[in-house]
């Protein structure tokens, strides 16, 4: 393996990778979402502590009902990469945390076929008081790297991320930048089949986004699919297939990546 | 399950985890040394030394249990993982921090001129049992903290109370017979007494060997036993809620 280039290419780290052959052929699909739903409680006075039990104690929390994904059905093919576009708020990023099973459902199910690697709201949950180096250790752990994988894949997921001379400063003396970085370098270095990459590009400065954009093609390459999602319509167009447009947490159209995107800013009145 | 350890370690500093009940213990042995003066319990530096290092474990160990499925919320958020690696993380880095605080007892048996004996074999079962109080324990109090703030104050206020509550620091002869019963009834103590004993034995015997099937020698293992399967069921039954709750 070679230590000394600066991008690693998928196939040199995934030549050491166990292989995940061995799911089952016979769904073409890496996802089937069925009738899925999910709402969230939302009680109208946050009582969290005995205080406030004990100031109203005949007064019954009420709850508002929050549908944040609702009946939502959607396959997306292995080796795909699809599109999810929408408001804020419009259930994009719950969507991601009931496929990555993170969120349990409230209705409907989830069917993943593969290995998953998330990377959800601008990260994979760093731990702000520890220093880079220990950051990396417990992430890739917790996705599933031994730690003979990690001892091996460490400069890499390092030199990727160009944080060679902050890896031992705490993650909270990071800018947001660079600790997207970093955690996007993690989240690739661990086997996956299925990427879930939630807004990576947002705060990359120009040089990062170009290097997020290579490794897409070389996962497309390898068969690897890939959920993005994206603010940005022009992400959206050039590295997706398909895509969907949520609403409220409800679909509103699947399709090509353009006419979800070209639907999308029309329905904002943008287009 | 080592990287988890290693991610503990680094949050805490070495020193202090000896450093802290050391100074408790010297200002106590000071204190309480003079005044318990002729009912003081023989070796009492020894028999003050167990009881604080074992109460330290048993005290942060419970508090950083509890709060730390809060204190991880942001893993839980974002990454799908066996939940049971946070509070089993929290709980043994507690215990091995208290690994370390085996040496300040090593010391002072060797001072006392204590040799080993066989029997102190039976001090793995009775540690092993006082980890899993603690992380049951943990676990009872770390469900409840997700749901209710309030919690880590009760539990604060209970701490202190349980410290002075539990022959640490004074001769458990010195309590009234019943009284005895009843603080016997909770784990903790029960370790305590047992590791004295087993350690210091004719000199703290308690209620080791003799009461071997007595009420007293069942009901501590009886509490406990129930602490950590509430513990278990609990965290089991609040597990798929926990990243929306925390």
């Amino acid at each position: 393996m070679s230590r000394t280039r600066k991008t690693p290419t998928v196939a040199t780290w995934r030549s050491s990778m166990p292989s995940t052959n061995s799911r089952p052929r016979s769904s073409p699909n890496a996802i089937e979402v069925r009738n899925l739903s999910k709402e969230f409680r939302i009680p109208h006075e946050l009582r969290n502590t005995v205080r406030e039990h004990f100031l109203h104690p005949f007064e019954r929390t009420s709850y508002e009902a929050n549908t944040v994904v609702r009946d939502v059905n959607l396959s997306i093919r292995r080796g795909e990469c699809f599109g999810l576009v929408g408001r804020n708020g419009s259930g994009k990023t719950t969507l991601l945390k009931l496929i990555a099973k993170i969120y349990r459902a409230d209705e409907g199910t989830v069917q993943v076929n593969g290995m998953l690697s998330p990377f959800i709201e601008l990260g994979v949950g760093f731990n702000p008081e520890l220093s880079a180096r220990d950051n990396i250790h417990l992430s890739g752990a917790l996705l599933g790297l031994s730690r003979h994988e990690l001892d091996e894949r460490f400069d890499e997921i390092v030199a990727f991320a160009e944080l060679e001379r902050f890896i031992d400063q705490r993650i909270k003396n990071y800018s947001s930048g660079m600790q997207v970085r970093l955690a996007y370098s993690v989240a690739i270095r661990a086997p996956f089949d299925i990427l879930l990459l939630d807004e990576v590009l947002a705060v990359g400065d120009a040089k990062f986004q170009q290097k997020c954009i290579e490794t897409f093609g070389e996962f497309r390459a390898a068969g690897k699919t890939l959920i993005l999602v994206s603010h940005d319509p022009d992400v959206i167009r050039e590295n997706c297939e398909r895509a969907v447009l949520l609403e409220n947490g409800a679909v509103v159209s699947i399709g090509p990546a353009n006419d979800i995107v070209d639907l999308y800013f029309r329905r904002e009145g943008l287009g | 399950m080592e990287i988890k350890l290693r991610y503990g370690d680094s949050a805490l500093g070495y020193i202090w985890t000896i450093g802290k009940p050391m100074a408790l213990f010297s200002i106590l042995y000071v204190v309480f040394g003079r005044m318990v003066g002729g009912v003081a319990p023989p070796h009492y530096a020894l028999y003050l030394v167990i009881g604080l290092m074992l109460w330290t474990f048993f005290a942060s160990g419970v508090g950083l249990t509890m709060t730390s499925l809060v204190a991880n919320g942001t893993l839980l958020r974002k990454l799908p993982f066996p939940r049971i690696v946070i509070p089993l993380a929290a709980s043994m880095t507690s215990f091995v921090t208290f690994g370390l605080s085996l040496i300040a007892i090593a010391v002072f048996v060797a001072v006392n001129g204590l040799v080993p004996r066989l029997n102190w074999l039976l001090l793995i079962p009775l540690i092993l049992e006082l980890y899993l109080f603690v992380l049951g324990l943990g676990l009872v109090l770390g469900v409840m903290y997700v749901r209710l703030r309030d919690v880590v104050q009760v539990w604060d206020l209970v701490v202190q109370l349980l410290f002075f509550l539990s022959p640490i620091i004074y001769s458990f002869k010195m309590v009234p017979p019943r009284a005895r019963q009843i603080m016997l009834l909770n784990p903790f103590t029960q370790v305590m007494q047992d590791v004295r004993g087993i350690i210091d034995y004719p000199n703290h015997d308690v209620i080791a060997a003799p009461a071997a099937f007595s009420p007293l020698r069942i009901l501590p293992l009886v509490i406990w036993a129930f602490t950590l399967a509430l513990g278990i069921l609990m965290f089991k039954h609040e597990e798929p809620m926990l990243p929306e709750r925390v």
